[in-house]
């Protein structure tokens, strides 16, 4: 699959370029040199450590998604405030439908040389309508900005490539939902390949909730990745309700001091669902702090993997990072791989991981039955309560229902707990 | 109300059965409250959990009846949760934490549960908000107890009163109460008492199991029985509460064993 999908972009550069007339000149030889770099980089193998336990290749769509309109017009549901949202349409940005809200504007697009691994290289190069956006300084919005992403049967067989940078300026703080879905839960089969990146300006704060629900055929690779300034604060949730295979490449850089980040999140996965988080926070300057709690919920043959990658820059005195990562397996058949590794090389900080693998706790399970709770509707408010603890750290109580409500329709589905 | 007859029980640890329970014989009647008192590893833990019916016991020899709509039952024939839903409930010595699930979940969920299961309708969220509100009061708990998540974070006081809290929403007609008293400072214990009390009545009875005759000044029992080595060595009224505490377990014992070498 590799090089099928090498040779496409070869053959295919060209075209990629000319239908990305839209951009400047100086943009498009940099995609041009982002799709050299894919191309010398290529696509990783288990070999890779970084990719030990996912074996990318084999699932990804040949093609690459290269219509330049977006033709979708009905407005997706799951917004759950018309006063901000970001939708883009098989990758393409829908400004038809998209509504910013004051305060949030166009920004112009950044140049990129540097890339975090060779899918960014790909998204950077194939990415036909990159999204920049600036939230001006002072912006405060108590409603959430949903940014959704909707696949259709035009994208079937494609390589889909959103690409959205978000700058935040002075003393302004905004929630983002990021929601990644399709048209049709069941048939769908796509590679979403998405980047996501937000500059956080000197004290200002976001929350970006991302939720993978895409498609249950569908392979999904994003990358979450934030440069925190200055008294900045980035709270990062990410939660995956399953799908073929998903890949969560999270970057953090806490790049001044002051800087803080919370980087959370939870996977619920069932059948033979394949979720790999790989999660980054390297704290440059000193007085930084992070804190992590990922958890899992596993059942039937699904594989989940939680890499998480702590360093602490020699110069990064009076730093404080914790990082935890609880598993919930539910059946014989599940596998779950954590990695928690910690690179610290500055001697006056406070460092805590801890990881945890376990089953559902009998003694909890019998007080609730103690109390007239049937063992199945128990299991069923236990492993609810297991992911709910997670869920409870969303502060925007909007994205927080939102989130809560689709663990339950997880639930409901039964094919966590048989 | 409940009859438990030469109740022998194991527990499988460590590749090993061990018996705990060595032929109890115990009848309670409605409208009582007894008080099953003993030294700690007696088996008064594992009495109460089998009634509830924890799965780790294994219930080897004799039998509990249950009186469930005028009708003896044999209790091993229903799951912990229909024993629950059937009127019997009990007070855990130590709450276990859910995190994640609030109080007012957990609550809701297994009154309408047992309200099912009662033929009974069950009750919306406000309205059962409503209902919970006097129950509260009587514990003298705050009404944000109920948007926490279960015991989590709890002192044991709290997690104490919340047990009582449970008993009154759920209306059991008979409370097994498993050291409710231990981990309690003196005020928690009269709030966990006056709610106790508040909730007996005639058609109700009550089983106290504790370690200690402290609490038994709050709840008065009408029956106090002695527990060693999983036999009821001694029964009597509440004033045998009263020697306990005074001479200790250790002439009941002498007493029990004195009688078993002469009979052997």
């Amino acid at each position: 699959m590799e090089n099928i999908l090498k040779a496409e972009l070869l053959k295919n550069s060209e075209a990629i370029l000319k239908k990305a007339h839209d951009l400047s000149p100086s943009y498009q030889s940099a995609m041009r040199n982002a799709q050299l770099h894919f191309d010398s980089l290529g696509i990783p193998s288990k070999k890779n450590e970084d990719w030990k336990y996912t074996s990318i290749a084999k699932n990804l769509a040949p093609r690459f998604y290269d219509q330049q309109e977006s033709i979708i017009h009905d407005l997706p549901k799951n917004i759950i405030d018309q006063r901000g949202m970001i939708i883009f349409n098989n990758g393409i940005f829908n400004k038809f439908l998209s509504v910013l809200p004051a305060g949030v504007e166009l920004d112009a697009l950044c140049i990129e040389a540097n890339f975090y691994d060779t899918f960014d290289s790909l998204n950077f190069g194939v990415a036909l309508s990159p999204l920049s956006l600036k939230v001006l300084k002072n912006t405060v919005l108590d409603f959430p900005i949903s940014i959704i992403h909707l696949v259709d049967d035009v994208g079937v067989n494609k390589i889909i490539s959103p690409r959205l940078t978000i700058t935040t300026h002075e003393n302004s703080k905004v929630s983002f939902l990021e929601f990644f879905t399709s048209t049709s839960k069941n048939k769908l089969q796509y590679t979403t390949n998405a980047v996501t990146k937000f500059n956080l300006l000197p004290n200002s704060q976001i929350e970006h909730v991302k939720i993978q629900s895409e498609a249950s055929e569908a392979v999904h690779i994003g990358l979450t990745e934030a440069r925190v300034d200055r008294d900045a604060i980035f709270k990062s949730m990410t939660l995956d309700y399953g799908n073929l295979t998903a890949r969560h490449n999270i970057n953090i850089l806490l790049n001044q001091a002051g800087a803080q980040t919370s980087v959370h999140g939870l996977y619920a996965l069932k059948n033979s669902e394949h979720t790999d988080v790989f999660s980054t926070i390297t704290h440059v300057a000193p007085h930084t702090t992070s804190e992590q709690l990922f958890k899992g919920i596993l059942a039937g043959s699904s594989h989940g993997i939680f890499t998480g990658k702590i360093i602490i820059n020699k110069d990064a005195q009076q730093s404080a990072s914790s990082q935890l990562n609880k598993n919930l397996i539910l059946s014989k058949m599940a596998h779950i791989d954590t990695r928690p590794q910690l690179l610290v090389h500055a001697d006056d900080v406070k460092c805590s991981h801890g990881a945890t693998v376990g089953q559902l706790s009998k003694d909890e399970e019998f007080y609730l039955e103690s109390r007239g709770i049937p063992k199945e509707h128990a299991r069923r408010m236990l492993c609810m309560g297991f992911g709910m603890d997670v869920i409870l750290k969303i502060e925007n109580l909007a994205i927080r229902k939102f989130a809560e409500t689709m663990l339950i329709e997880t639930f409901k589905s039964g094919a966590l707990l048989n | 109300m409940i009859e438990i007859k030469n109740l022998h029980a194991s527990i499988d640890a460590n590749g090993e059965t061990k018996e705990i329970l060595k032929g109890i014989n115990l009848s309670v009647k409605a409208g009582e409250v007894h008080a099953i008192m003993g030294p700690n590893g007696s088996g008064k833990s594992t009495l109460s959990k089998i009634i509830a019916g924890h799965p780790a016991f294994n219930v080897t020899e004799g039998s509990i009846t249950f009186k469930i709509n005028a009708k003896d039952r044999n209790l091993f024939e229903l799951e912990a949760d229909e024993r629950a839903k059937s009127g019997i409930f009990l007070g855990f010595q130590y709450p276990v934490e859910i995190p994640g699930v609030t109080n007012f979940t957990f609550l809701h969920e297994a009154f309408n549960e047992t309200c099912k299961f009662n033929g009974a309708p069950e009750m919306n969220a406000s309205d059962f908000r409503k209902f919970l509100a006097p129950k509260l009061e009587l514990l003298e708990m705050n009404e944000s107890f109920l948007d926490r998540p279960v015991n989590t974070g709890f002192s044991g006081g709290e997690k104490k009163k919340n047990e009582i809290l449970q008993m009154a929403v759920l209306n059991p007609r008979l409370a097994l109460l498993d050291e409710t008293d231990s981990g309690l400072d003196i005020d928690a214990l009269k709030i966990v008492a006056k709610g106790v009390n508040a909730l007996k009545s005639r058609y109700n009875a009550t089983i106290l199991v504790t370690h200690y005759q402290r609490l038994l000044d709050y709840i008065v029992p009408d029956h106090v029985h002695v527990l060693y080595q999983g036999q009821i060595i001694r029964s009597g009224g509440k004033e045998l509460a009263f020697e306990l505490e005074e001479k200790g377990y250790e002439w009941v014992i002498k007493e029990f064993e004195e009688k078993n070498l002469t009979r052997s």
